[in-house]
């Protein structure tokens, strides 16, 4: 088998997991369960949105699924919903286990997760209702966004209480992304709201502000949630140290101080003053320093355990993700460059990268996440091995589909688009198959999402039988074969 | 964790077992992570100062001279880095659609109630004196093309001074009405010195007219040879 040396277990290290996880179980849980069924929501909605743009007539004859408003709602569900969610259950579980303490305000925060939830059933209705707010990122109406304020501010303090009463001597950096999410998330959500929907700025400053956030709420939130997970599952499931502490410090002090920057590069060819373009261009070139440093660090630690990836299911999930990160990093600071512009600005390029990052990097460290934290909240394993493979690679091909028809079209379309000789009709009529497929890709992923879900519900219901040990890839598990076993048991048990 | 230790799939088979087996998954893990302390190679450091030596030139290259209305991130030969300013009969067109309402597009009025503007001496006269109207407003009777009013129109100061040039450059030039462009100094300077007052009636707004400009940067006699200044593009 592996040559690997089991580090000692360290009782009491042990001891305050059991605590710990036993304290945060019925938060962590609220937070990713509900997490997921906003993607199966998003999900749909990004389906829909997906259908209209090659069958415009597909449920044409509904106001309030009207393009422009589902996917306002894909968007605003899946980061809010989705992410949102995922990764503030991911931040206090993590934190939690990094201090050793228990997870305080479980009350407070179980409460927030409900709002929460109800802030954006209420946000996304409003949107369909037609009372979007037309700011990218920021649709929902103002009146809900109170209800998404709040409970993150209960996270914040839960995150700072959990830090300052620590009983581990030794910050990891898992926990200095997590720390710098709680403080930057608030402060942009606050900046960019007052700067767009409420009115202190307007004009061209708007635009500024309005994509300065749009890019930051994936680069100062999604990602940094998605480094913590990467940094902590990697060593965790191999049992190695992260190779190197100082590329971690670089790694995050660039992240920090570069990503901030690089919003602007939306904006490219808008009538903006150039320096802030350039600005976006730069800041965006400059996050090769934290890309590589961070990726060095990540496949560093990795080296000699990738066998391992043959049955870890979190392992898999985890290092496809910290992969992706380096790959559509790379591909986005090149998109940033004026000469790559030329070409796929306003292009379905753009969407697929999007979802390279989404849900190439960020979504699959928020499962492998999942996958390694349900079995020790629960104390249960995951019933279906077959369902986590299905869920892998629906999630791999399903994204790999997707995301080269669309840079592929957009290519494509951009090199049209700049020759005028082209009639604009029969540039569109060149998208519509790569459109189509990309419905193929978004019908995959729902797959894969659908799967989980199955499996995340048997998780937290409890069973009379489980499995003993860790459900790994290359078992034949199924839960039917459980299901079998109970009635069996019953059976036998009224004879 | 277990996900290690676990390489090989015994069983198969589930095993039934009615009492959870406590604990297992967090027993089974790995140590908490912790950090190794592998040196950062000092190429990989110079190789980053590189990149941020990089990033300041391109910065500095394409930075679009640093102005707020550098549009273009490289001069281009012949073009002015900035945009040209704003012909002010198309702002005073946008402008003017404020005035519309009771001027009427036609700029005649509307008989007995909202005076003329084509062919009003007001509007062809004394451009102190039309800046001071517009931004003041005007109340009670007057006398415009020979036929009297009696009425008031609001005071326009909160619109900015590019805007108020433009509109009353628009209407000495519309419906017939040829007279010179009003510089937007001028407004600058009328607003200083109507600061504070209220607005206009007839007898006040003649005697004012008949005053000299407080300051010499106003000039109270037009002097044709002017040519609005550039708006700056907003
Ligand atoms: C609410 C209706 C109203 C609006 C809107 C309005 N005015 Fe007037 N304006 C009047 C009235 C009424 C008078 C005459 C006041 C009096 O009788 O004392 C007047 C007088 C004037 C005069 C002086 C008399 C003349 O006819 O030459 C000028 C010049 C003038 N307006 C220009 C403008 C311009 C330019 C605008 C648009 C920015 C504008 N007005 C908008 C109602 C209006
Ligand atoms: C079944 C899966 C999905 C499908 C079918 C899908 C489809 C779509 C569609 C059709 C658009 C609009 C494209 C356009 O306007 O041209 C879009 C935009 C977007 N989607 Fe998805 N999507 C899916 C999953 C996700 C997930 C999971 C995330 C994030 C976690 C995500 C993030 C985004 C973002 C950020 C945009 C806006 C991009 C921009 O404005 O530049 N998508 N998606």
């Amino acid at each position: 088998m592996i040559a690997q040396p089991i580090p000692p277990v360290v009782i009491p290290e042990v001891e305050a997991r059991i605590e710990v996880d036993g304290s945060s179980r019925p938060v962590i849980v609220l937070y990713w369960g509900t997490s997921l069924i906003w993607l199966t929501i998003a999900s749909i909605a990004g389906l829909i949105s997906s259908i209209k743009l090659h069958s415009p007539e597909f449920l044409g004859g509904m106001e309030w699924l009207t393009f422009g408003r589902i996917r306002a709602v894909h968007w605003d569900t899946a980061i809010y919903g989705f992410g949102g969610l995922a990764a503030s259950g991911t931040l206090l579980w993590l934190q939690a286990r990094l201090c050793q303490v228990r997870l305080p305000y479980r009350n407070l925060l179980l409460v927030g997760g409900v709002v929460f939830n109800i802030g954006l059933v209420l946000g996304t209705a409003g949107v369909l209702m037609g009372q979007s707010t037309g700011v990218e990122t920021l649709e929902f109406p103002l009146w809900a966004m109170p209800l998404l304020v709040v409970p993150y501010v209960f996270i914040v303090i839960a995150n700072f209480t959990m830090y300052f009463k620590k009983v581990t001597k030794h910050t990891y950096v898992s926990q200095w992304y997590l720390m710098a999410v709680t403080v930057w998330f608030p402060i942009l959500v606050l900046s960019a709201e007052a700067c767009t929907n409420l009115g202190a700025v307007d004009g061209v400053a708007q635009a500024i502000a309005n994509w300065w956030y749009g890019h930051n709420v994936v680069g100062l939130f999604a990602t940094p949630t998605g480094i913590a997970a990467a940094y902590y599952l990697i060593p965790k499931v191999i049992g190695k140290p992260i190779h190197s502490y100082h590329l971690s410090l670089l790694g995050f002090w660039s992240n920090a101080i570069f990503y901030n920057w690089a919003g602007t590069h939306h904006l490219t060819g808008g009538p903006l003053p150039a320096w802030t373009i350039t600005l976006g261009v730069v800041g965006s070139l400059m996050m090769f320093i934290p890309v590589i440093t961070i990726g060095i660090n990540h496949h560093m630690t990795m080296l000699g355990s990738f066998h391992l990836l043959k049955t870890s299911p979190t392992l898999r999930f985890a290092v496809m993700g910290s992969m992706i990160y380096t790959l559509s990093s790379f591909q986005g600071s090149l998109e940033a460059l004026r000469s790559h512009q030329e070409v796929t600005h306003f292009t379905h390029y753009t969407i697929g990268h999007v979802h390279f990052g989404m849900y190439g990097f960020f979504a699959p460290l928020m499962f492998a996440m999942m996958y390694y934290g349900m079995p020790r909240l629960m104390d249960q394993e995951w019933s279906s091995a077959r369902l986590i493979r299905i869920h892998f690679w629906c999630t791999v091909v399903g994204m790999l589909i997707y995301v080269t028809a669309m840079c592929y079209a957009g290519i494509r379309q951009g090199l049209m688009m700049n020759d005028p000789s082209i009639p604009f009709l029969n540039i569109v009529r060149f998208t519509i198959p790569y459109l189509a497929l990309r419905t193929l890709g978004g019908l995959i992923l729902l797959t894969g999402t659908i799967a989980f879900l199955i499996n995340f519900v048997r998780i937290i219901t409890p069973h009379k039988y489980t499995w003993k040990t860790p459900t790994m890839l290359d078992t034949e598990r199924d839960w039917k074969k459980l299901v079998e076993l109970e009635k069996q048991s019953e059976n036998g048990g009224t004879k | 964790m277990s996900d290690t230790t676990q390489q090989n799939p015994e069983e198969q088979q589930p095993q039934a077992d009615p009492v959870f087996t406590l604990h297992m998954a967090a027993m089974r893990e790995m140590q908490e992570p912790r950090d190794g302390i592998a040196p950062t190679p000092v190429s990989y450091i110079i190789c980053c100062f590189l990149a941020l030596l990089a990033g300041g030139w391109y910065m500095g290259y394409y930075g679009g001279e640093w102005t707020a209305n550098g549009l273009s991130e490289r001069p281009i030969a012949g073009i002015p880095p900035t945009a040209p300013p704003q012909d002010p009969m198309v702002l005073g067109k946008e402008v003017f659609g404020a005035c519309i309402q009771c001027h009427q597009e036609s700029g005649l009025g509307v008989a007995g109630t909202y005076p003329p503007l084509a062919r009003s001496e007001y509007v062809l006269g004394d451009k102190r004196r039309l800046v001071a109207i517009l931004l003041k407003g005007i109340n009670g009777e007057l006398v415009v093309d020979g036929k009297v009013y009696n009425s008031q129109m609001p005071a326009w100061e909160i619109r900015e001074d590019e805007e108020i040039a433009a509109v009353l450059t628009y209407i000495r030039a519309s419906w017939g009405n040829k007279a010179d462009p009003v510089p937007i100094s001028l407004v600058t300077a009328v607003r200083k010195e109507t600061a504070g007052k209220g607005e206009w009636r007839s007898a006040a707004l003649d005697e004012f007219a008949a005053t000299a400009p407080a300051a010499p940067a106003a000039p109270a006699t037009p002097a044709a040879t002017e040519t609005p200044a550039a708006a700056p593009v907003k």
